[in-house]
């Protein structure tokens, strides 16, 4: 490109002239050319802004948008007010009846069990959860799940981050089994068999195991099941917590007594993971500890952190100052306290913490961001590759996706969170079919495990 | 300024209007770190203005410890990110050759470090401005304060596009040697 042309160029870009063309030729120029162009772009903006381009009434206008935004979550407020009211009046009758259900089933329970567990329905037959999927995934969404498929299939799965040589093995068998390959599949055979050859060393992978198998066949795997289920009952932490685990005992049976405990303390992303772990078990007709689920509660409520204005969420530790909420923390913190309260036999919408943290969600939730104090933010920007404004989205939209599940809830706030969060899945994915958020820790095969597993609305509802 | 601190716990405790003065304070410092990002100067005001409103709702997280023109800056960067990724996933936007040129130059905006200096190099700016003479002066005025186009620059000059194009490029230039010396000294 000549001096002359690239002048031409710049002037036009500055002044919005550029054709398609023009901007082309930029693009495929060489990169110092570019380099060069962003030193005449920047130095022309400073050039406005320096020459007297003032923006005295941008207070103004900050003021006339906060103004707004207080007018928007006073109106969300009336309208959820008045829902509220209607629901509570629905919900009032259907407390008795799931009261009167719930005593029932609980002095049956007190006849037969001792100490205490969680008994479980009897398992649902082997169902592959496509075939049982309850809604209508879209075009686009199966599209995009069908590409994410072939992308895992070409995948070379990376090695764990918590402990070599463990792959995350696990979270790819669940993914594509929700996204519909069959049990004789090749590619689920050698994963399932990889899964079942190993030892059951940590709390993720265990936990993401546990989901799995009982996906596949809770009856065919209820031994192993019963191994999950002894891992984390064991590895839960003194405070109610659970860390990445060590090694336990086998259980005798299907009916798991805790023969030890966890470290002190562990973190609410492993919490998360493990409650959703220990529901697939219980579900699989493991008898757990009731208590595993209480501690579980109280260490959510423990570990909450309330705004001034009553919301409620959680970040990685109860530890960290400050501590402060952040979106995929408190979307998964959320669905771990939910199902923690159903298995205990608690009502959650009793649950001050719940609804906290329910409001948290609803408040901040959008498709495009893991919400989060900005200071949380960058630091994860510390560990990434490229700067970007969608730290660990895939992470998160999976933990609204749980969160949305076991509350039965179509929308946060007024957000339709699975529309949103398709449209944006489905803009983003990259050629080869892979979903990628730029944090090392979560690497193409993750992210693009996270995304199916949304897709595919993975978490079963959980009934009253 | 009134004191920052004054100013946070007046705005903490409900009184929205105190925010103004915030703004007031903070906005020069963030209009330059935004005009040395983003090379779209209408978006500039925009960010910035999200950049605040986005800065009050997440005011309880500031630590008064900490510099809180660097905490607003994280915030703009986190914005510019935003808006950047909004505009290049617009799947209308896919083959829009001119969205994904100025994706590129905020991305090569953004990976350089925030040195915090955007504000000290406005203000040499304007020093280097002032030392302008004829017709270089007369051609930043009506470029960049006129905000006129290079035809119409072009017209009232009597001169051509070209020339006009390529004048302004070596007053940029002697603005650029300016700044340079500046910054030495």
């Amino acid at each position: 490109m000549t001096e002359e042309r690239f002048q031409l160029l710049t002037e036009k870009y500055l002044e919005g002239r550029l054709s398609e063309e023009e901007a082309r030729e930029l693009l495929e120029a060489p990169e110092t050319v570019r380099a060069r162009l962003y030193d005449e772009v920047t130095l022309a903006g400073a050039l406005e802004r320096a020459g007297g381009r003032s923006a005295a009434d941008l207070a103004t206008r900050v003021q006339a948008g906060l103004r707004t935004a207080a007018e928007k979550e006073t109106m969300a407020a009336v309208i959820a007010g008045r829902l509220d009211g209607r629901s509570r009046r629905q919900v009032a009758f259907r407390g008795f009846l799931v009261l009167a259900a719930a005593a029932l089933v609980g002095i049956s329970l007190l006849a037969i069990l001792s100490p205490r567990t969680v008994a479980p329905p009897p398992a649902s037959p082997p169902a592959m959860a496509p075939a049982a999927a309850p809604f209508a995934m879209s075009d686009d969404a199966r599209r995009a799940v069908a590409r994410g498929v072939q992308y895992l299939r070409k995948a070379t799965l990376p090695p764990s981050t918590h402990q070599a040589p463990m792959l995350p093995d696990e979270l790819v068998l669940l993914a594509v089994l929700h996204a519909g390959l069959p049990k004789d599949d090749a590619m689920v055979g050698k994963l399932l068999g990889q899964v079942l050859a190993v030892q059951q060393q940590r709390t993720y992978c265990v936990s993401l195991q546990a989901m799995a198998l009982a996906t596949i066949d809770p009856v065919r795997y209820q031994g192993r099941l019963a191994e999950c289920a002894q891992f984390l009952v064991d590895n839960q932490c003194i405070n109610g917590q659970w860390s990445y685990g060590t090694p336990t005992v086998k259980p005798a049976g299907i009916a798991v007594k805790k023969t030890r405990d966890g470290p002190l303390s562990g973190n609410n992303s492993c919490s998360s993971i493990a409650v959703m772990g220990l529901r697939a078990c219980v579900e699989a007709g493991i008898r757990v500890p009731v208590e595993t689920f209480e501690r579980s509660i109280r260490s959510w409520h423990e570990s909450l952190r309330m705004d001034a204005d009553g919301r409620g969420g959680w970040c990685y530790t109860r530890e960290e100052s400050p501590h402060r909420p952040y979106g995929s923390m408190s979307a998964g913190g959320l669905a771990a306290l939910v199902v923690s309260s159903r298995l205990a036999g608690k009502d959650w919408r009793q649950d001050r913490a719940a609804q906290a943290a329910q409001d948290w969600v609803s408040y901040h939730f959008t498709a495009v961001e893991n919400y989060g104090p900005v200071e949380e933010l960058m630091a994860k920007e510390m560990i990434s590759d490229t700067p970007n404004s969608n730290t660990e989205l895939y992470y998160f939209l999976w933990a609204v996706e749980r969160a949305a599940a076991v509350c039965g809830m179509d929308k946060f706030g007024a957000r339709d969170w699975y529309t949103e969060g398709v449209h944006e899945l489905v803009a983003a994915q990259r050629p080869d079919g892979s979903w990628f958020s730029g944090v090392k820790r979560c690497q193409p095969v993750y992210d693009t495990c996270f995304a199916i597993l949304f897709l595919t609305r993975s978490t079963r509802s959980m009934r009253d | 300024m009134k004191d920052l601190g004054e100013l946070l716990r007046r705005v903490l405790s409900g009184d929205r209007n105190a925010y103004s003065g915030i703004v007031t304070a903070y906005q020069d410092m963030l209009l330059a770190y935004a005009a040395f990002r983003v090379p779209d100067a209408a978006l500039v005001d925009e960010v910035v203005q999200q950049t605040f409103i986005r800065a009050y709702e997440q005011l309880r997280d500031f630590q008064v410890d900490k510099d809180f023109g660097v905490w607003l800056r994280s915030i703009c960067r986190f914005m510019i990110l935003a808006e950047l990724k909004r505009v290049t996933r617009d799947r209308s936007n896919k083959e829009n050759y001119q969205v994904h040129l100025r994706a590129e130059l905020v991305g090569q905006a953004l990976a350089r470090p925030d040195s915090g200096v955007d504000e000290d190099v406005r203000l040499r700016l304007q020093s280097c401005l002032g030392k302008l003479q004829g017709t270089a002066r007369s051609l930043v005025t009506l470029r960049y304060q006129e905000l006129l186009k290079v035809e119409e620059i072009a017209d009232r000059m009597g001169q051509s596009a070209t020339w006009v194009a390529t004048t302004l490029f070596r007053v940029r230039e002697t603005l650029r040697r300016c700044l340079g010396e500046g910054a030495k000294a």
